[in-house]
């Protein structure tokens, strides 16, 4: 399988806080990789240097074999922790938005999803509560078809009804041709769609294994071995 | 990419200044029409109406110079929200340069200015004030024709100075705007602190760059005055050194103007911090 996404000695560092130390990985295609760690460890930055959001200070990183920038961002569809969007805009705006400014983003696969959460696209995202903005950007985000998904803890300050849907929805736009990266705390309930998971701790990465190989080889699930490798 | 950009950046002001503009434009109407129907009265209903006619020639100013502000605070809060804060985890990950983001916001703040000149402008023509002068397309005309045949007496092109005034203007107004963004992105560039904290940086940063400025302005300017000694009461020579006068301050906006443009993309592009 090819590789989406390569790290070669990846460092950025914050002032005297190193934040990702010497990182190198890779992430195939067709594959849902979980990025875990505790607060802090260097999963956020990861990501934001993959989205472009960030620039390292050391390494290389590519994405589909284009270094970061206008060319890699074409095939990255990006979901960060925070809501994103002009308070003022309205559901339907954020779709035209989409629709503008990235090629490979399907308008009915967006409104399909929007219809079936009941959420109305003449609705302002000022209006939506966080959990519903929150899928408005995820819906977004899974309406292109994208080849990495990068998505920061899409599942942080839901309920466990929207945290199906969530999970649901990656892997009815999952893709043997797309990789999909996902950062997040609540590792028993994504670790069920997971093939690969990598642990970094400290801004290093410790951990870069398939899901079946940790359950066969250390007969845990990844919650367990997280909570082995990660106690405080 | 550039127009789309624009496009949505113009939708998002557009909300705002529109109402704004209809406001002059009734403001104006309202003003004339008391004006005109205050002319034809007498006694105490032509004191109400001229009073009418008063206060909403004072709303009038209040609302030009209401919208005036209004454009500029929306200017540097637009710029801030959607390329420094939370919005920019959209715009920064968009497949556009960093260089076209910036310039969107640079052409849109140009268009919002500009638009607010032409309704002001518009404004005067329809409250009648030129025509109660006797101001008019024809006496426009004659006035830039004289200026022109008493330039040419001085040895002064006068195309040439209309153009370079036109030139200062749009150059300033590029360089204030500029001025502003490049003050933002070095406040949000810091490391450290919450919103509050790094906008009163940024108004730190931008009332020193202005004081700067102005320093380098004065001694651009005027030392050469001083250092040519000239005769001040020289008409022709005063003419001719603001000609000239004209032209290093295009010169010095233009490199202000480009500083401060390369400070706020390089730091975008490097030293971008939206937490």
């Amino acid at each position: 399988m090819k590789n989406i996404l390569e790290c070669h000695n990846l460092t950025k560092k914050y002032g005297q806080k190193t934040a990702l130390d010497n990182i190198s990985l890779s992430i195939e295609t067709g594959k849902i990789t979980g990025l875990l760690g505790p607060n802090g460890s260097g999963k956020t930055t990861l990501i934001k240097i993959a989205s472009g959001i960030l620039s390292a200070d050391g390494g290389e990183i590519l994405a589909g074999e284009n270094k970061i920038g206008t060319e890699s961002k074409k095939i990255i569809s990006y979901l960060p922790e925070r809501p994103y969007f002009t308070p003022a805009m309205k559901v339907s705006e954020t779709i035209k938005f989409f629709k503008d400014f990235y090629q490979d983003f399907s308008e009915d696969t967006a409104e399909e999803m929007l219809k079936k959460l009941d959420i109305s696209p003449d609705a302002k995202i000022r209006t939506l509560s966080k959990g519903t903005r929150e899928k408005v950007q995820l819906v977004l985000v899974m309406s292109r078809k994208a080849k990495l998904y990068l998505l920061d803890e899409p599942m942080g300050g839901v309920d466990p009804a929207a945290r199906d849907f969530i999970l649901k929805t990656i892997l009815k736009n999952y893709n043997e041709n797309a990789g999909i990266i996902i950062s997040t705390h609540l590792i028993s309930d994504v670790e069920k769609v997971l093939d690969d998971v990598i642990f970094i701790k400290n801004g290093h990465m410790v951990l870069h294994k398939s899901v079946d190989e940790i359950r066969s080889e250390k007969g845990k699930s990844v919650d367990a071995l997280f909570r082995e490798v990660f106690a405080c | 990419m550039l127009g789309k950009l624009i496009k949505y950046d113009l939708k998002a002001g557009i909300h705002i200044m529109i109402p704004a503009y209809i406001f002059i434009i009734l403001c104006t109407v309202f003003s004339r029409i008391t004006n005109i129907v205050s002319g034809m009265l007498s006694g105490s209903l032509k004191h109400i109406i001229n009073f009418l006619f008063i206060v909403s020639t004072f709303i009038l100013i209040l609302s030009i110079m209401a919208t005036c502000v209004i454009t500029l605070v929306w200017t540097v809060l637009r710029y801030r929200n959607n390329l420094l804060r939370d919005e920019g985890y959209l715009m920064h990950t968009l497949p556009v340069t960093t260089v076209n983001l910036y310039f969107s916001k640079i052409i849109t703040a140009i268009i919002f200015f500009l638009a607010d000149t032409a309704v002001i402008i518009f404004s005067v023509i329809l409250s009648g004030i030129p025509k109660e002068y006797g101001i008019n397309w024809e006496y426009i005309k004659n006035a830039l024709t004289t200026f022109h045949y008493g330039a040419k007496e001085y040895g002064i092109n006068g195309n040439i100075y209309i153009a370079a005034i036109i030139i200062v203007i749009f150059t300033a107004l590029y360089m204030s705007v500029s001025q502003l963004f490049a003050s933002l992105n070095i406040g949000y560039s810091i490391p450290f602190g919450k919103g509050a904290s790094r906008d009163l940086i940024s108004i730190a940063v931008y009332i020193v760059t202005y004081i700067i400025m102005q320093v380098v302005m004065f001694m651009i300017i005027f030392i050469p005055v001083l250092i040519a000694d000239f005769d001040i009461e020289n008409e022709t020579e005063m003419l001719k050194y603001t000609q000239t006068f004209l032209f290093v301050e295009i010169a010095a906006m233009v490199f202000f103007s480009v500083i401060y443009s390369l400070v706020s993309i390089k730091l975008m592009q490097k030293k971008l911090n939206l937490e």
